[in-house]
């Protein structure tokens, strides 16, 4: 079922809400925000590809099953992120080597 | 209404479907048509040329390494020479054979006819993989030749980062090989869910096109992160950015995990492809339907996905979180599941079964143990405080040789001599081809036995020299290897001098009933003249072709 057709005025929309979103991370990315500059990057990348795949990629016209393999990769690449993402911050610092000339041992 | 649903021997023609035309290899004469062509069986005898080449060259480089190995000190080739081949076997074999061995040869030519099809979707893109996999060749050789890397297949930074050898190159080789796959499994991908002939439900598919299937996806998934992964690592080689440099906030670690992202998935596009192979042999050499043809072919799809879960078992010992490195061990044990699942279903298969013991079913056995055997140590070294001891030593160099390359090279040759008759038309010599089989076996378990005890007793892999204590194992293993290499230039040439003298062989010479049977050996340009009704499934060996034809004019 075909649900919207990608017109012209639509694809210049979209090209504009691009170049926003690309100068909304810029300006963010001056505001020094921390940790969440990282989340806040990601969740306006996620956007903008979003755009670019129903959109640009006419996505929006295909039938579920089509839609369904780009949904899959989406999926896969939370899955590379996630567990990846997880190793770093599930990461412990080592306790410092002891001091040898507190060993009872020579 | 086309009659091919009917078999061979009750076909009004019985030298099968398109006999009355001239075949594939004799429709088109002179170089042209073979650089030119777009039939999907020419292509993949070119592939077939390309990876046994490389097979070949792959296969030098382990004997050249093994021949060092025979004593503890140099024995013929210096160390930085020694750390080069073993970078260039693996890269070889990986990228050049294993990965593209099954698919590209043995896929390309019988998938579309397993299916009906005249070719696959798209025949341009698929003479463009072929070109494009030479491409990649020529630029790994160029890059061999140009010094070749000392990083080993992995590429493990920081240290490629900084090594003065053809990094950059070697990663451009794999990148460009990457397109190829990909290009491949889109082809196999939209022939499948597209060009299927009439009545050729999912269900009713050969399982070779499932494993088929569930490998083109793990292709499409996981290609574009180690093509990602490997541009950065040679722009951090060629200008220096630091990528994965800690010093720039960077994480060596990183590296691994996009790394492994694709080539942890890598070992099921290597090995799945077999099973789909091992498939086919095992109903075809008992003559029965698979246990259990769901199990099977849904399987397939299982261990895809799940072998998308379980990179991280890599990084035991990297620097890895305690917590992913839990999660890690945890899933990678999922595999073994359905692994399980499939080796149970072909073991049952045989059950009830009128079984021939021909070449190909004496590689489904060998494949059996190996598969077996490779696949429990995998399950021990998915196990944390096992891994720790095990790491880098020779038991995971026998390790993944017994699963990837037992497996595919069994399978490759199982395939070989079971889909020979399709293929040229003519039967090999059977009592060389047993013998070689044995060779081939024989001289796989010596080369790599020896290295599970080598490893367990602490000899680390890809060092040059050892201690004289693991000498007698050491010798053993070359003595192997050279064993396996010589099974397998008898094999070759028991297969080339079928090509002018075996005996001509019939459409269905092992009396299968999966579906590129039904068209002559070797089979028409357009494999059919037109599209069959297929109106069984591909292992259907009670249902009399006479019913299955009333039902196909029924419909």
């Amino acid at each position: 079922m075909i649900s919207a057709h990608v017109t012209t005025p639509k694809l210049v929309v979209s090209w504009l809400a691009l170049l926003v979103l690309t100068f909304l991370s810029f300006g963010i990315s001056r505001l020094g925000l921390g940790e969440a500059e990282l989340v806040i990057a990601l969740a306006i990348s996620v956007v903008k590809t979003l755009v670019v795949l129903f959109i640009f990629m006419h996505l929006v016209e295909q039938r579920f099953a089509n839609r369904l393999i780009v949904i899959l990769t989406f999926l896969f690449i939370v899955l590379l992120v996630t567990l990846t993402v997880a190793d770093p911050l599930t990461r412990k610092t080592f306790p410092p080597r002891p001091d040898p000339a507190a060993s009872p041992y020579p | 209404m086309s009659q091919a649903t009917i078999d061979a021997d009750s076909r009004p023609n019985p030298l099968g479907v398109g006999a009355d035309h001239p075949d594939y290899l004799r429709a088109d004469s002179g170089l042209r048509s073979w650089l030119l062509t777009k039939d999907h069986k020419r292509i993949a005898l070119m592939f077939y040329v390309g990876v046994i080449l490389f097979l070949g060259l792959g296969g030098v480089f382990a004997l050249v390494l093994r021949t060092e190995l025979l004593t503890p000190e140099q024995t013929f080739i210096d160390a930085n020479t020694y750390n080069q081949m073993f970078t260039l076997h693996g890269i070889t074999m990986v990228w050049l054979f294993m990965i593209p061995a099954v698919p590209t040869v043995f896929g390309n030519f019988v998938l579309p006819i397993m299916l009906g099809a005249k070719d696959l979707a798209f025949p341009r893109i698929n003479l463009a993989s072929f070109y494009i996999y030479v491409l990649s060749a020529i630029i790994l050789l160029g890059a061999m030749l140009a010094g070749g890397a000392d990083t080993g297949w992995t590429f493990y930074v920081p240290y490629s980062t900084t090594s003065p050898t053809a990094v950059t190159w070697m990663g451009i080789g794999i990148f460009v090989n990457g397109i190829s796959s990909i290009m491949t499994s889109v082809n196999f991908i939209v022939t499948t869910h597209t060009m299927r002939a009439k009545g050729l439900s999912w269900h009713r598919m050969p399982l070779f096109v499932w494993a088929t299937y569930a490998t083109s996806i793990i292709i499409l998934f996981a290609t574009p992160v180690l093509g990602m992964s490997l541009v950065l690592l040679a722009l951090d080689h060629a200008f220096g950015l630091s990528l994965f440099n800690p010093r720039y906030g960077g994480d060596p670690v990183l590296f691994q995990h996009l790394f492994w992202f694709y080539s942890h998935p890598a070992v099921y596009i290597m090995i799945l492809p077999s099973f789909g192979v091992i498939s086919e042999v095992v109903c075809s050499f008992s003559h029965n339907q698979p246990a259990s043809y769901r199990a099977i072919a849904y399987s397939s799809l299982g261990i895809a996905f799940i072998g998308f879960f379980t990179w991280g078992h890599h990084m035991f010992v990297a620097g890895l979180s305690e917590f992913d490195a839990g999660v890690f061990g945890a899933l990678s044990m999922f595999v073994a599941i359905f692994s399980a699942i499939k080796v149970f279903t072909w073991v049952a298969t045989l059950r009830g079964g009128s079984i021939s013991f021909a070449t190909p079913m004496l590689y489904f056995l060998w494949f059996l143990f190996l598969f077996v055997f490779g696949g429990m140590t995998g399950v021990a070294v998915a196990t944390q405080s096992l891994d720790v001891h095990w790491h880098d030593t020779y038991f995971v160099v026998a390790h993944f040789h017994f699963i990837m390359v037992g497996g595919t090279l069994t399978s490759f040759l199982a395939a070989a001599h079971y889909w020979f008759p399709k293929m040229f038309g003519r039967l090999y010599d059977e009592r060389v081809g047993l013998l070689t089989s044995v060779a081939v076996f024989i001289g796989f378990v010596f080369t790599f036995l020896p290295q599970f005890l080598l490893g367990n007793g602490g000899m680390p892999r890809r060092y040059f020299t050892y201690p004289e204590r693991y000498q007698w194992l050491n010798v053993l293993s070359t003595g192997g290897a050279w064993l396996l290499g010589a099974g397998l230039l008898l094999a070759l040439g028991n297969l080339l001098l079928a090509l002018k003298w075996g005996k001509r062989a019939g459409p269905n010479p092992w009396g299968s009933r999966s579906f590129e049977w039904i068209t002559a050996s070797p089979p028409s340009k357009h494999n059919f003249e037109e599209t069959p009704d297929i109106e069984r499934s591909a292992y259907d060996y009670t249902l009399s072709e006479e019913v299955a034809r009333e039902r196909a004019k029924a419909r």
